[in-house]
């Protein structure tokens, strides 16, 4: 049932982010929703959600996408791991400090998804070669900006979603008991 | 947070990372290619039923938004049917007399291209890329790098990626887009690619060759992988520098690319 509902909201969630948010953008920019969802888990230190959205959702956008294959996975599960670090040293309860994560974690994700393109180019596993510009530059801080909104949305209904999957593991726990 | 939770949490990511590795290898190894084709299959009705929506809403409000810039644009647009009148009717003329050498040398047209038509279903799901998806596949006839273009003969792109029922075009834009094209007025030839999807540069231009800004620039027909005459652009603007070998022009693009809802391929 649990992973069921996620498939569902995975499958929901791509199609929200390759068939809806592409014709809402503005100026051709728009939010990244699987990094704001993976964003939300690690706030609420679910990581193994976190991890499971990184990888699962990543694959999926990198289906839709004219990337290299694995590109989106591999920036997500980097962004994980950074804000899990970033998690030892700061606390993030209060919403400004949400939104800075979120940021941060924008950040993160571009800057894995170029380096990585990058590699991927001189391992010759991709063709398609991210190039440091003036685009580059103003879509990332762009998307940043719009990502750290997007978290003010997503974070609560993540946090419905959580206490759902702890309520059901409970559940089960309860009756293998 | 305790050392067992952070242990726990280590162990996650360790699996994570190489879950990537083994799909990544899958991928490439092709074993995964058949779960791909379905789940692309599965999602493709609900994701053009979606894009449809979506798109009506933000045509709507772009009609809004633009509602103030009609009046100048339709003096444009007035003052542009003028011109193209004045071009209809050269090509008109010229058109008969194609025909009357055609028909005197008996010249028979030897490619007829067929064209696959197809609806876009989804967009690149990130900002760093510019590409879309389409519901037509392999099963349709689609094949990797056939050229994709809009009703006007237009071209818009090539299939970077077909599945079974869906594929992928990358747009003339990108980088990765190379094509043999022509310029009408001079037939000076060239290359043309994409510039990080941002612009399409067109490269290898004789010195002596005579370019203005406003030249249409059509496929040229070499290489045999796209056909003649699909056009891609107007030269926007040429570098000429007396000590390089070949010129160099940027080329504006006919079509607004976020415009798009129905595209053709062209299997020949």
């Amino acid at each position: 049932m649990k992973r069921l509902v996620l498939i569902i909201l995975l499958f929901l969630a791509v199609i929200i982010q390759t068939a809806v948010f592409p014709n809402v953008s503005v100026w051709g920019i728009f939010p990244e929703l699987f990094l704001v969802i993976v964003v939300s888990f690690c706030l609420l230190e679910n990581y193994l959600e976190a991890c499971i959205w990184s990888v699962a959702g990543g694959f999926m956008l990198d289906l839709f996408s004219a990337k290299s294959f694995g590109l989106s996975a591999i920036s997500l599960i980097a962004t994980v791991l950074v804000i899990y670090l970033i998690s030892f040293s700061l606390e993030f309860g209060k919403v400004y400090s949400k939104i800075l994560l979120a940021g941060i974690a924008s950040l993160t994700y571009y800057i894995t998804l170029i380096i990585f393109s990058v590699l991927f180019d001189l391992m010759k596993l991709s063709d398609n070669l991210l190039h440091i510009n003036w685009r580059i530059i103003l879509i990332v801080a762009a998307s940043t900006a719009i990502n750290s909104i997007l978290i003010i949305v997503i974070f609560p209904l993540i946090g419905y979603f959580n206490e759902w999957l702890i309520r059901v593991e409970k559940k089960l726990e309860t009756r293998l008991l | 947070m305790t050392l067992k939770t952070s242990n726990n949490n280590l162990y996650i990511f360790i699996a994570s990372i190489v879950i990537i590795v083994l799909l990544v290898v899958f991928h490439i190894a092709g074993i995964t290619k058949p779960i791909e084709g379905y789940i692309k299959a599965a999602l493709s009705p609900m994701q053009s039923y979606f894009y449809d929506k979506t798109k009506s809403v933000s045509e709507f409000f772009g009609l809004i938004v633009s509602i103030r810039d009609l009046e100048s644009e339709n003096n444009k647009l007035k003052s542009k049917v003028q011109e193209l009148y004045v071009e209809r009717s050269k090509m008109k003329q010229l058109e008969n007399e194609n025909k009357t050498l055609r028909d005197q040398l008996g010249f028979v047209k030897e490619n007829k291209e067929i064209l696959i038509s197809s609806y876009i279903v989804e967009k690149d799901p990130s900002n760093l890329y510019a590409s879309f998806g389409i519901d037509k596949g392999e099963k349709d006839g689609v094949d990797k790098g056939m050229p994709v273009i809009v009703a006007d003969g237009i071209l818009v792109g090539q299939i970077y990626e077909a599945s079974d029922y869906n594929s992928t075009v990358i747009l003339t834009i990108d980088s990765r887009s190379k094509i043999n094209a022509e310029i009408i007025d001079s037939g000076a030839t060239g290359i043309v690619s994409g510039e990080h999807n941002l612009a399409i540069i067109m490269d290898l231009i004789p010195q002596n060759k005579v370019i203005k800004k406003g030249d249409l620039v059509t496929t040229s027909g070499l290489g045999e992988k796209f056909p003649k005459d699909l056009l891609i652009g107007e030269v926007e603007s040429v570098a000429n520098a007396d000590n390089e070998l070949f010129q160099k022009a940027r080329i504006k693009p006919l079509i607004n690319f976020q415009d798009l809802k129905i595209v053709f391929v062209v299997k020949n």
